[in-house]
């Protein structure tokens, strides 16, 4: 609550601080360290094309990290965000490969459902064999990995493409483009639709309280009348969902088609961007973009500075772990209470 | 020498201020305390009032605003629990928060172990340590047995022996004996008094004017954070004390006034599993407008007997029937929707969620009928919320604030303004008012007796006798998890007979 009142605050401090700590890095590690620092920082906002690829690169991390709020407010921890992605956005591509009447709807319908079934699938194991989601999800989700890449190797394989992908999608059901030459697509309405939506649904209407209350504490729920496992069941689904449709999306508006490994861990990131966001649907959007940002300026940074891609990798790295830092939140709640206080 | 030491008192704080900003809330306006050596001072006051405020600033678990702590005559600055216990001042915690699968031993010496070798622990070493302070003090407990197979009075003796360990002089209790029955206060007086032979300091928190002038040399009462009485030579009377620490008090008693023929609620042969034993079989029925007692100690059954008629914990076998309704196989929601209302005895872990905001709080068992459509109405809520908390006078600064910023005694009335606002035909109520203050107490004893007016019944388990006595129409008393005596309420019923009859069907030998 009082980190939530602080939320912008709070953001803007840790990421001044991050990014002091960055900077000291590219110092040590650089031969030209103002060039690195300018590509790293400035890069992904000194033209259309960057700026563009960096929106469009938020889109996925926003669908996972509002699939991550959504678990994680209920209480259950879904940590199979990646698998759900992947497997979902390999059905969704398949039907819109092969189905001759397709459309756009059709295929993030698929990939919906497809997320959806397997994280109800780990509600359910907690439900009926008292499996702990935090273990199911992440291990489905990993075998799943493999499976897809099975798929995309062999039998959904595109003969002619060199590397493991399927074919290309119909022109007519991608996604408009609207920042031409970069990837930015007309799917991130959707996504900032998908934002208000859930914001919508977790504050104001009744399925929201459910989750809040079971999520807050499982006991009073279920004293209060809740249908906890109900509650559950629903927020996984939803989660999974929700990281089926980032997946699909991506491939509709990018790449279109599903290629092996197209999700460099949206799923993972999506956790960490619901973690930054403090659980808060609306803040998913600059905690997603921070981090799309942090990743266009590692690529930029490696192709036209001296810092090799490990180095930014370690970079971005160091900035993320300072944000997420719980710890440094609290210190300064706590510093300002003692000035309000005295 | 000697005597110096007697007369000058041995802690002192003076004009103790302390405000909560986030909860707008000014806890001490000016608190005043001075504690002998050796003798067992009792802080009184009504929830609220800032007691447990007072001594977590001197634990050095909060921080003043401003004020000045003196101990033997010397100004001193407590910043954090370490410098509290450098000058002997522990507080012993009233959860009880052992680790369970540690054995009373390893619980005492968690927080100081001495090493063997510089890395591993030294048990011999640890229990010799140990049973030196038990026989200072004259407490004793089987440092071999795990603390989950020890009862509450022992888990107590744990945590007092843990602060001594430490080597604590000053011992603080936070409402000792809320969760204790008659029996274990009575032991639990007995362990103070053998701690003050042992020259140790006790301050004991508590809004219980009978407990304070049962075991305290000394008392001092708080009013809305500022010290109104601190006791001098001739010791005050009950009903001064009270008159003291509230105003105005009146006693609330349910007259006899015969109640409906039709059965609210029929029990017949309920067989179900605790963590301790099997209950039952058990079978009793409430009539329309009465109130049922149910007392028992820990051991006996009885809360989670109260647990399974509300629906928290599954039955094996037997049929309850409630206005004619089957529901033994029926859920809490269920079990709401006819008409169910439960206080558990658990208030903060099951019946609130600290963290949400205090509006959310009280409608968990009305939020459906406060939305549209799946939409909540946020404008009725607040509304509802308000009218709650004026009829209860919740102290709040707005119903959104997050419950965990309310006072103990706020957060209890959170959950019994839902539970009896609710207009529930049957309330099932466990420790409905330990922990409050007696006019509180009688607050809320005027709201039951007003359900049962309005043709409720009530099913109160209790570990307070008095209550039990007051507003009680029949009791019940379980041991061992069977029902084993029943009363009707007359005049002749007393206190004592009531605690015979639970020991004559327990062992003695777990008490003591």
């Amino acid at each position: 609550m009082r980190v939530e009142q602080n939320w912008l605050r709070v953001f803007l401090f840790t990421t001044i601080v991050a990014f002091v700590c960055g900077s000291v890095i590219i110092v040590f590690t650089s031969k030209n360290p103002s060039l690195a620092m300018r590509w790293f920082y400035l890069g992904p906002l000194s033209n259309g094309y960057f700026f563009g690829n960096m929106l469009s690169g938020s889109i996925p991390l926003i669908f996972t990290g509002l699939a991550a709020v959504i678990a994680f407010c209920a209480g259950t921890f879904n940590l199979g965000l990646e698998g759900q992605l992947y497997f979902g956005t390999l059905w969704g591509t398949f039907v819109a490969i092969n189905l001759t009447d397709t459309s756009t709807l059709l295929a993030m319908l698929i990939a919906f459902s497809v997320g959806a079934l397997i994280g109800a699938l780990c509600g359910l194991l907690k439900i009926v064999l008292k499996v702990d989601e935090l273990l199911s999800s992440f291990l489905i989700s990993l075998a799943l990995i493999h499976i897809t890449d099975y798929f995309l190797n062999n039998p959904l394989r595109d003969p002619l493409a060199g590397l493991s992908a399927t074919k290309y999608v119909k022109e007519s059901i991608m996604f408009s483009k609207i920042l031409p030459p970069s990837n930015l697509h007309s799917g991130i309405f959707i996504a900032v639709t998908a934002v208000f939506l859930t914001y919508l649904l977790m504050n104001f209407t009744t399925f929201g309280y459910q989750i809040k209350v079971t999520g807050s504490n499982y006991e009073f729920a279920r004293y209060g009348g809740i249908k906890v496992y109900r509650v559950w069941l629903s927020a996984l689904f939803l989660s999974g969902g929700m990281a089926g449709l980032g997946g699909m999306i991506d491939v509709l508006g990018v790449h279109g088609r599903m290629i092996r490994g197209f999700s460099f861990g949206y799923g993972f990131n999506g956790i960490a961007v619901a973690l930054i966001a403090r659980n808060n649907p609306i803040f998913v959007i600059p905690a997603a973009l921070l981090f799309s940002y942090l990743e266009m300026g590692t690529q930029i940074s490696s192709i036209m500075a001296d810092i090799t891609p490990e180095i930014s990798k370690i970079l971005q790295a160091t900035i993320f772990y300072l944000i997420t830092a719980e710890r440094l939140v609290q210190f300064i709640v706590r510093k300002k209470e003692k000035i309000h206080g005295s | 020498m000697f005597l110096v030491s007697e007369m000058s008192p041995h802690i002192e704080m003076r004009e103790i201020y302390k405000t909560f900003p986030i909860s707008h809330t000014i806890a001490l306006k000016g608190a005043n305390l001075c504690v002998e050596r050796g003798t067992i001072h009792a802080l009184l006051g009504e929830n609220g009032a800032g007691k447990t405020t007072l001594m977590k600033i001197l634990c050095g678990l909060e921080r003043m605003d401003s004020g000045k702590i003196f101990l033997k005559a010397k100004q001193v600055s407590i910043r954090n629990h370490r410098d509290a216990l450098k000058y002997g001042i522990a507080m012993v915690h009233q959860n009880l928060n052992l680790i369970e699968d540690f054995t009373a031993l390893e619980n005492i010496i968690l927080q100081k172990m001495p090493p063997k070798y510089l890395l591993f622990f030294d048990s011999t070493k640890a229990k010799q340590m140990i049973n030196n302070v038990m026989e200072q003090n004259g407490i004793f407990v089987d440092l071999q047995k795990k603390a989950a197979d020890l009862p509450v009075a022992e888990r107590q003796k744990v945590e007092i022996l843990r602060v001594l360990y430490l080597g604590a002089e000053i011992l603080i209790f936070d409402e000792p004996t809320s969760y204790l029955n008659e029996l274990e206060s009575e032991q639990f007086f007995k362990v103070m008094k053998k701690l003050k032979e042992s020259g140790k300091t006790i301050i004991f928190i508590t809004h219980n004017a009978q407990d304070a002038l049962a075991v305290s040399d000394k008392i001092t009462i708080l009013r809305n954070g500022v010290t109104v009485y601190s006791s001098k030579g001739s010791r005050p009377s009950l009903s001064e004390l009270t008159l003291m620490m509230a105003g105005e008090t009146e006693i609330v008693r349910k007259q006899f006034t015969g109640y409906g023929s039709k059965k609210v609620l029929q029990v017949e042969n309920l067989v179900f599993k605790s963590e301790r034993q099997i209950v039952g079989p058990i079978s009793f029925e409430i009539k329309e407008g009465e109130i049922l007692g149910l007392i028992g100690f820990n051991s006996s059954g009885a809360v989670e007997l109260t647990e399974a008629i509300a629906g928290m914990r599954k039955t094996l076998n037997g049929k309850i029937t409630f206005h004619g309704k089957d529901i033994t196989e029926k859920d809490m929601a269920e079990r709401r929707k006819l008409g169910v209302g439960y206080i558990p005895q658990k208030k903060t872990q099951v019946g609130l969620s600290t963290k949400l905001p205090v509006a959310e709080n009280l409608i968990i068992n009305k939020y459906k009928e406060l939305s549209c459509l799946g939409w909540l109405k946020y404008k009725e809520i607040g509304e509802w919320s308000n009218k709650l908390i004026e009829e209860f006078e919740i102290k709040v600064f707005s119903p959104w604030q997050p419950v965990e910023t309310l006072s103990g005694g706020n957060m209890q009335r959170v959950v019994i303004a839902r539970e009896v606002r609710s207009m529930p035909r049957l309330l099932i109520a466990c420790d409905p008012t330990s922990g409050l203050d007696l006019r509180s107490v009688n607050f809320v004893h005027k709201k039951f007796l007003k359900l049962c007016e309005e043709g409720s019944s009530i099913l109160m388990y209790s570990s307070d006798l008095d209550e039990i006595l007051k507003i009680c129409d029949r009791i019940l008393i379980m041991s061992k998890g069977k029902l084993v005596a029943q009363y009707e309420k007359d005049p002749s019923l007393t206190k004592n007979k009531l605690i015979e009859a639970i020991l004559s069907n327990e062992s003695r030998a777990e008490l003591a």
